[in-house]
């Protein structure tokens, strides 16, 4: 597809989301909300489940210029398909002009996504509803204090497995949301980093074209929970896909493309090292069998991508 | 009663100073209430917890107005009208600051008429403690001037650290460090606001149309309005003679506090940006440095 969006110089200009917020310095997840909402323009409707986005309105205050909705944590896609009814409705009795139509977007973390919130996301794709959902993955519930989510990685520390003497952190392995949300079917499905926003904004514009579930899965970076230096989020989302710890892909109709294939990925440790998270790995002796273990459920999967 | 605010920013600990002053205290045999407030605790945002303090069982409820006490874990929170929720103070509250600065510099840099007592933290905890615990260490300077005991404050401190799973040597350092700034302050008179309840019984609610009983804002892209702290004492400098005008800077910023001019040159707006410092790592060029900032 020929793209408007070439390189990041391309981007639009017009903010849809004014400073002021009282998330994190450096919050990964709230630079990629930023960027999805410039990217779908002042007509939209963000639905939001309750987490840490829930925290960009606090009373009296929105940085949003298009209008936010706040929900319970499992039930966004239900209103999302509430306002898209209510919408469409009054397109129809010419109370609502067709031209002041809103894209309908569900903004969640991975709790949500994976967790409680799958079941109403499942009927929502399986009822084809028109819109976007963006689930920025911060890999646990980081707005209550980064308990560990169904999104964590194995290995992990969150505040709930906490590595000890015998345990290294999350013995649970991460869902494969993405393989979950594609065995529906969605017309469109995708995972994004915010390290490679050229290609952000590449499966935006394609999806934009599309009619029904569009999905996105953003990699996260979150500096307290993850225990990293604000300054590093785009660094160690970066690392993230060269170690191949995070693929580039999409599925269009569920057939996947992977949008991007590297020759060579480093090691998965060099990932690991930048994050306290994972400190426990390298600390104070190598869990040599827990990063090989890591290291080879990326080789696998890899493995069945190439060939 | 006695009623405590503590003000900080997310990550420094000032929800464990609060659980530090409200065990002390309940360990001396009083009625305690602690909390933080819920909602927006995020790293390096404007923070307040409450505490409580009572010989009978407390009944109030909510944030506190007219503190006894006011703690302040650093000086860039000072010039902030009100945080959130709004938070007022009296001309009898005790205001308890963290700064470098003597205390008739501060009290005329913010026009401040109360008692004001100020400890430095930095210059105490060198040769004890490299990254000192902010929130056990002003929990500690006010549990003296509400006079409580140091060994219910000791008990307390290794009570809190130990929840939230800090070193056996950290845990013995902090206390060292809150040991030191104990015996630094000197106590004043603190005066004890009335209790809301006991005056006026209890409030029953009345209703209201969902239009003013709800949280709807109907105003749209309003948070600059937010009366904020600034987050960072460091600000992004760009040297203009070599940008590249790649965008990078603009597009990796999460808080929006890059325009790009006419001419394609990035912006930083200073009051929008939380000093992540995202775009100095990410610039290609490398032409981003930090200058600290004219403190307010
Ligand atoms: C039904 C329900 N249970 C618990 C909560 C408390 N809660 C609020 S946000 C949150 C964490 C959400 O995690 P996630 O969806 O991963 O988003 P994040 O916090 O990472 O932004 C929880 C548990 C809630 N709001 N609703
Ligand atoms: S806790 Fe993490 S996800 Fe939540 S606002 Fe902070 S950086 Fe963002
Ligand atoms: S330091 Fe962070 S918040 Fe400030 S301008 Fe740079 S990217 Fe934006
Ligand atoms: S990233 Fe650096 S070179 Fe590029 S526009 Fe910003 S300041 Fe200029």
């Amino acid at each position: 597809m020929d793209s408007k969006y070439k390189t990041l110089k391309d981007m639009p200009l017009e903010e849809e989301l004014v400073p002021g917020t009282l998330l994190c310095a450096g919050c990964g997840g709230a630079l990629l909300v930023r960027i999805f909402e410039k990217m779908l323009g002042p007509n939209a409707i963000t639905i939001n489940a309750a987490g840490c986005m829930t925290m960009l309105s606090v009373f009296p205050y929105t940085p949003f210029k298009s209008s936010w909705f706040y929900t319970a944590m499992a039930s966004a896609p239900a209103a999302a398909q509430g306002v898209r009814d209510a919408l469409d409705m009054l397109i129809e009795k010419k109370k609502v002009d067709k031209k002041d139509d809103l894209k309908v977007l569900v903004l969640t973390g991975d709790g949500a996504a994976s967790g409680i919130g799958l079941q109403a996301t499942s009927a929502a794709i399986h009822r084809g509803l028109d819109f976007y959902y963006l689930v920025y993955d911060n890999e646990a519930y980081s707005n209550t204090g980064f308990q560990a989510s169904e999104s964590s990685p194995f290995g992990s520390a969150t505040k709930t497995t906490v590595p000890t003497d015998i345990i290294e952190g999350s013995t649970l392995q991460k869902k494969d949301l993405f393989e979950i949300w594609r065995a529906h079917r969605p017309p469109y499905v995708a995972t994004i980093s915010p390290a490679y926003m050229t290609d952000v904004m590449h499966k935006i514009e394609k999806s934009s074209q599309i009619t029904g579930p569009k999905l996105f899965i953003a990699h996260s970076p979150c500096p307290p929970g993850w225990g990293i230096d604000s300054d590093k989020v785009i660094r160690v989302a970066k690392l993230a896909v060269e170690t191949g710890i995070w693929p580039l892909k999409e599925a269009v109709n569920g057939e996947v493309r992977h949008t991007l294939i590297q020759g060579k990925r480093l090691p998965v440790e060099e990932y690991l090292k930048t994050q306290e998270r994972f400190e426990h790995l390298f600390k104070p002796v190598r869990k040599e069998k827990i990063i090989a273990q890591l290291q080879q459920s990326v080789d696998y999967y890899w493995k069945s991508v190439t060939k | 009663m006695i009623t405590v605010t503590l003000r900080g920013r997310g990550g420094q600990g000032i929800k464990t100073g609060a659980h530090v002053i409200g065990t002390a205290a309940f360990l001396s045999g009083f009625y305690v209430q602690d909390q933080p407030l819920y909602g927006a605790e995020r790293r390096g945002a404007p923070i307040s917890a409450y505490v409580r303090i009572s010989r009978q069982v407390i009944l109030d409820r909510g944030q506190i107005d007219n503190p006894s006490l006011v703690v302040i874990g650093e000086e860039s929170l000072m010039g902030m009208a009100s945080d959130n929720p709004p938070h007022e103070i009296s001309e009898s509250t005790v205001i308890l600051v963290n700064s470098p600065l003597s205390k008739s510099d501060l009290a005329s840099r913010y026009n401040i008429k109360n008692s004001l007592i100020v400890f430095d933290l930095v210059k105490l905890s060198s040769g004890i403690i490299e990254k000192p615990h902010l929130g056990i260490a002003v929990a500690a300077a006010a549990c003296k001037l509400l006079g409580l005991n140091f060994d219910f404050v000791k008990e307390s401190i290794i009570k809190e650290l130990v929840n939230i799973q800090v070193n056996r040597d950290e845990i013995a350092r902090n206390v060292d460090l809150a040991s030191k700034v104990f015996d630094t302050i000197s106590p004043v008179t603190i005066t004890t606001p009335r209790e809301a309840y006991r005056e006026s019984g209890i409030l029953e609610p009345k209703y209201h149309e969902p239009a003013i009983s709800t949280c709807a804002i109907t105003a749209t892209g309003n948070s600059m309005l937010r009366d904020r702290a600034q987050w960072s004492n460091y600000k992004p400098v760009i040297d203009y003679d070599k940008c590249t005008k790649c965008m990078v800077c603009y597009v990796y910023c999460p808080d929006s506090a890059y325009t790009i001019d006419s001419e394609g040159y990035p912006i930083v707006d200073y009051d929008a940006c939380k000093g992540c410092n995202i775009c100095k790592t990410e610039c290609p060029v490398k032409i981003i440095t930090l200058v600290e900032r004219n403190k307010r």
